[in-house]
């Protein structure tokens, strides 16, 4: 387990969100890639990197130009997902299975790696610094934020596009299939003008063996109130915060839980026992806490029953200085 | 899992390759030139010949890629395919 926890912060210039209307049926159709990105050229994209790509350009258009006025190889991307390929994944293995190899479709076949979707958003934005894709289990979104904003804050870039993009998992079992993409651009704190929102983030590991015995699950929130404190430290108005919980009912979970609602409060509302078969969810509430947060912080906790654990805040409060990197 | 071969038909393999391509049919004249006038690829050449293997259930080999770029051509391709098949 984790005992000091590295906290990443970064600001935030654009916010950038392609997700299905609420209510929608499963599987319905929703984006035209035509009508969001262009004519030609975007049809063969798994359709993740189509809602990564509409996402971009929202973000980036909400970004004041600053992705323009950075040098091409001062921008970079980091993209979270576990599920962007999958599809694919499954049409080539059909395919395969089916008709022979020599039928996979030549045009899609690239992308059965899926570093290929996020590096498609680095030609479309001539993101030339670096390209990153993790595919952590449920919380690789906020992992892309959490590597993102601690590049920019190490000097190694100026803007970096990063979140997380899914699409439903034709292997989601019981978990729920998640679609659509969000994006923040991040950009060093001490750049950024007073009053811009700003990001911290904190990764965590807590080994679900480690939490079989009692003393080990009091281990694990210890570390988890410990990152909480560090993520929110200097946050006058830390009662107002909007806690959200993504969990999905795992051990680890419940741990995280636990540790959460005994240091934020018992109003903060239970993560749902569901889980998603994605990592969209925590960087979709991030945007949102952004876009619609009039001012509040936004603090977001995700858990995965394989031990990953990522804590996220986006707040409008001007924090004393960037907290002391440890890791 | 073997296809029915489709009968040749000029206006369905027009169609065919207007989808392919992603523009719109009438672009794809008999005589337009699929490299110099419709930005075709090298990857959207083996998706047509994947495309047109699978949907005519011939097997056209990349040996011959260099004849898939018109309509007339590739027409012209698939009728010999079809009557040596």
């Amino acid at each position: 387990m984790t005992a000091r926890p590295h906290v990443a912060e970064a600001a935030v210039s654009g916010v950038g969100v392609t997700l299905p209307p609420a209510g929608l049926a499963p599987g319905a159709a929703w984006f035209d890639h035509r009508s969001q990105l262009g004519p030609r050229g975007y049809k063969y994209l798994p359709e993740a990197c189509q809602y990564l790509l509409a996402a971009a350009r929202a973000a980036v258009a909400g970004s004041d130009g600053l992705l323009e006025r950075c040098p091409e190889e001062r921008r970079g991307a980091v993209v979270g997902t576990n599920s962007a390929v999958a599809e694919l994944h499954s049409v080539i293995d059909r395919t395969t299975r089916t008709e022979g190899a020599d039928f996979v479709s030549p045009m899609t076949a690239p992308f059965f790696s899926v570093n290929l979707v996020g590096a498609r958003l680095s030609t479309e934005h001539l993101l030339k610094g670096f390209n990153l894709t993790v595919t952590s289990p449920r919380v690789a979104g906020v992992e892309a934020l959490h590597l993102a904003a601690h590049e920019v804050a190490g000097g190694r870039a100026d803007a970096v596009l990063a979140g997380a993009t899914e699409a439903p998992d034709p292997y989601a079992a019981d978990a729920l299939p998640e679609t659509g993409a969000a994006l923040l651009v991040l950009r060093p704190r001490a750049s950024a003008a007073p009053g811009t929102t700003l990001l911290r983030s904190c990764l965590l590991f807590l080994p679900p063996r480690a939490l079989t015995t009692a003393a080990g699950r009091e281990r694990a929130q210890r570390t988890v109130v410990s990152a909480l404190d560090a993520v929110t430290a200097g946050l006058a108005g830390a009662d107002g915060t909007d806690v959200r919980l993504v969990t999905d009912g795992s051990p680890v979970a419940r741990v995280v839980s636990d540790a959460v609602r005994g240091r934020r409060g018992p109003d903060v509302p239970p993560g749902a026992d569901v889980p998603r078969a994605g990592s969209l969810e925590a960087v979709a509430l991030l945007a949102d806490g952004v876009s619609s947060g009039r001012g509040r912080a936004r603090l977001v906790v995700t858990a995965a029953r394989e031990g990953n654990v990522a804590i996220a805040m986006t707040t409008t409060e001007p924090l004393p200085g960037p907290p002391r990197q440890t890791g | 899992m073997a296809q029915q071969s489709l009968a040749l038909d000029l206006e369905d393999l027009r169609e065919t390759i207007a989808n392919i391509l992603d523009i719109d049919t009438a672009e794809v004249t008999d005589d337009a030139d699929f490299v110099e006038d419709l930005d075709m690829d090298s990857l959207l050449a083996l998706e047509i010949l994947v495309s047109l293997e699978r949907r005519y259930q011939v097997k056209i080999g990349e040996e011959h890629m260099k004849e898939v770029r018109s309509l007339r051509s590739t027409h012209s391709l698939l009728a010999n395919k079809l009557e040596s098949a």
